[in-house]
């Protein structure tokens, strides 16, 4: 497990990670420390990557992947666009560019676990509209969560619209280029993995025959979008620094699932540089990093789940006994009733929860913005330092060694970097 | 102004998840675990019981060919952009208030 933090101003960057891992075999789990999370690219600019999630990347540590890719990369600084393109080419292809001998199977097993989760994401939906595990899955409701499925995975909800988009119809994920080689896979091996997975996730319940093509379909359209399944195991990459002819500082980051048909199954989590006025300060955490949200916004996401479905369902059994009581009288009335309080469960406590949550930050960030705009490299570090000890804390008091000291912090200005281990300078 | 669109997803989401704890616990997630592949295999397949299908699911290379080329005719190409990126759209809502 790891806990991570980025900050960015308009002269300064810092990436903070702890460092422990945990490893996980069939029966026994445990954490150690000693890991190092945060990695440097090149050192004019500097640039560097920090990771989270996965520990390894197709068999091999870390250090060895993306110190192979700073030789691949030459010493001439790049822009950090081109390290991102670079570094994505570079693990779609992992089998080309070192020979220490990477497991030939990796690719039908990264297809394959892939495939499992969109399935399993699929199970969630069928969950979602009615669908009891165990029981046949009909016709209307696999059609139903095959369309709320479609959206989720070809619609990007969170794209940036213009004035003049407004009648252009829902904005589209961003998509990559096929090759032959994917093709290839696919048509190979699509077929046994959504036999197996659909056998798997449904328990051999009956399953619509008109709705198999149209699920296989989008199981392949989901390769080529900017697009993961919840419930993959996610690792992701936040790559910052000064690039090549640039005065400010940017960051690319990214989530990413196993390469497989030469791709790197990706979705973008940031993308940008501060902008002065505009955004003069970019702050994100990663991972475990509960307690610095809580800090930020008020509570805990574990806290938020549970007063959304508390309140959904008791306000789902109060209104459902008042419509009820209505029709006993009046049919009509409390039709009128149900279609007027049918959104309050969902909608109420999503309504509380975000007020409170801007109120919390607004109140955060009206100190914290400022002095996190004004700040040099060194004082930046002291700032991710400290955030960073809220949840290392949390972690301590609570004897979870899956976040643990030492932290480490990589401050850094054009042209110049610091390390330090638990605030102190290396 | 909540979206009420994606309040409704979030929902659905949770209701989902929760009843998939228990769906969870009853399924395997790690796919080396070879008891239902073997299952699979061996025994009446799974797969067949989904449908009334005699053969596992298959596809043909144009079939595959054709769902991608759907996907590009539709979807922007996907740009890195992190430094020459312009000032990004305000959201539809943000429009409004400026306007």
């Amino acid at each position: 497990m790891t806990s991570e933090v980025l900050l960015l101003n308009l002269e300064a960057v810092v990436m903070a990670a702890d460092s422990a891992v945990t490893l996980s075999g069939s029966e026994r789990r445990f954490s150690q420390a000693g890991i190092e999370k945060i990695y440097l690219i090149n050192e004019q600019g500097p640039v560097a990557a920090m990771l989270y999630g996965g520990g390894s990347y197709c068999g091999l540590p870390w250090r060895t992947v993306l110190g192979q890719f700073r030789e691949f990369c030459g010493g001439d600084l790049l822009t950090i666009d081109d390290y991102a393109v670079k570094l994505v080419k570079y693990l779609s292809e992992i089998e080309k560019h070192t020979d220490v001998g990477i497991d030939q199977n990796y690719e039908i097993n990264n297809f394959n676990i892939y495939i499992d989760d969109f399935v399993h994401d699929y199970a969630l939906w069928l969950l979602a509209v009615g669908w009891t595990p165990g029981g046949p899955i009909d016709e209307e409701k696999a059609k139903l969560a095959l369309r709320y499925y479609e959206e989720e995975v070809l619609i990007d909800d969170h794209a940036m619209m213009d004035e003049d988009d407004v009648n252009a119809g829902p904005p589209l994920r961003a998509r990559i280029e096929p090759s032959q080689r994917l093709t290839d896979l696919v048509t190979k091996n699509i077929g046994p993995a959504m036999s197996a997975a659909m056998g798997r996730k449904f328990d051999g319940a009956a399953f619509p025959e008109s709705c198999v093509e149209p699920l296989i379909r989008l199981s392949v359209a989901s390769l080529l979008v900017e697009w993961l399944p919840q419930s993959s195991m996610i690792t992701g990459l936040v790559m910052s620094g000064f690039g090549r002819n640039q005065a400010l500082p940017a960051v690319y980051s990214f989530k990413f699932v196993g390469a497989f048909g030469g791709i790197l199954k990706t979705r973008r989590a940031i993308s940008g540089r501060p902008k002065p006025h505009v955004e003069p300060v970019i702050f994100h955490s990663y991972a475990q990093d509960q307690l610095i949200r809580a800090f930020v916004y008020g509570a805990i996401p574990e806290y938020e789940y549970h007063v959304r479905q508390a309140t959904t369902e008791y306000l789902n059994r109060i209104l459902h006994d008042v419509i009820e009581v209505v029709a006993e009288t009046d049919k009509k009335l409390a039709q009128k009733v149900a279609d007027i309080v049918d959104p309050v469960p969902r909608l109420a406590p999503y309504l509380g929860l975000s007020m409170a949550r801007e109120e919390r930050a607004n109140e955060v960030f009206q100190t914290l913005w400022p002095a996190l705009d004004s700040a040099n490299a060194d004082v930046l570090a002291a700032h991710a330092l400290k955030l960073m000890e809220l949840t290392v804390l949390e972690h301590e008091l609570l004897a979870e060694p899956s976040v643990a000291r030492p932290i480490w912090t990589l401050a850094m200005e054009r042209g110049r970097h610091v390390w330090a281990k638990d605030g102190v300078k290396q | 102004m909540i979206d009420r669109r994606e309040a409704l997803i979030e929902m659905r989401r949770l209701q989902a998840s929760a009843a998939a704890r228990k769906l969870v616990d009853g399924l395997s997630r790690d796919i080396t675990d070879i008891a239902p592949v073997r299952l699979a295999l061996t025994s009446r397949p799974l797969w067949a019981r989904l449908t009334k299908r005699r053969d596992p699911f298959k596809v043909t290379s144009a079939q595959v060919e054709g769902w991608f080329d759907d996907i590009l005719a539709k979807h922007p190409p996907l740009r890195i952009e992190a430094e020459t990126a312009k000032p990004q759209a305000r959201r539809r809502t943000d429009a409004a208030k400026v306007a």
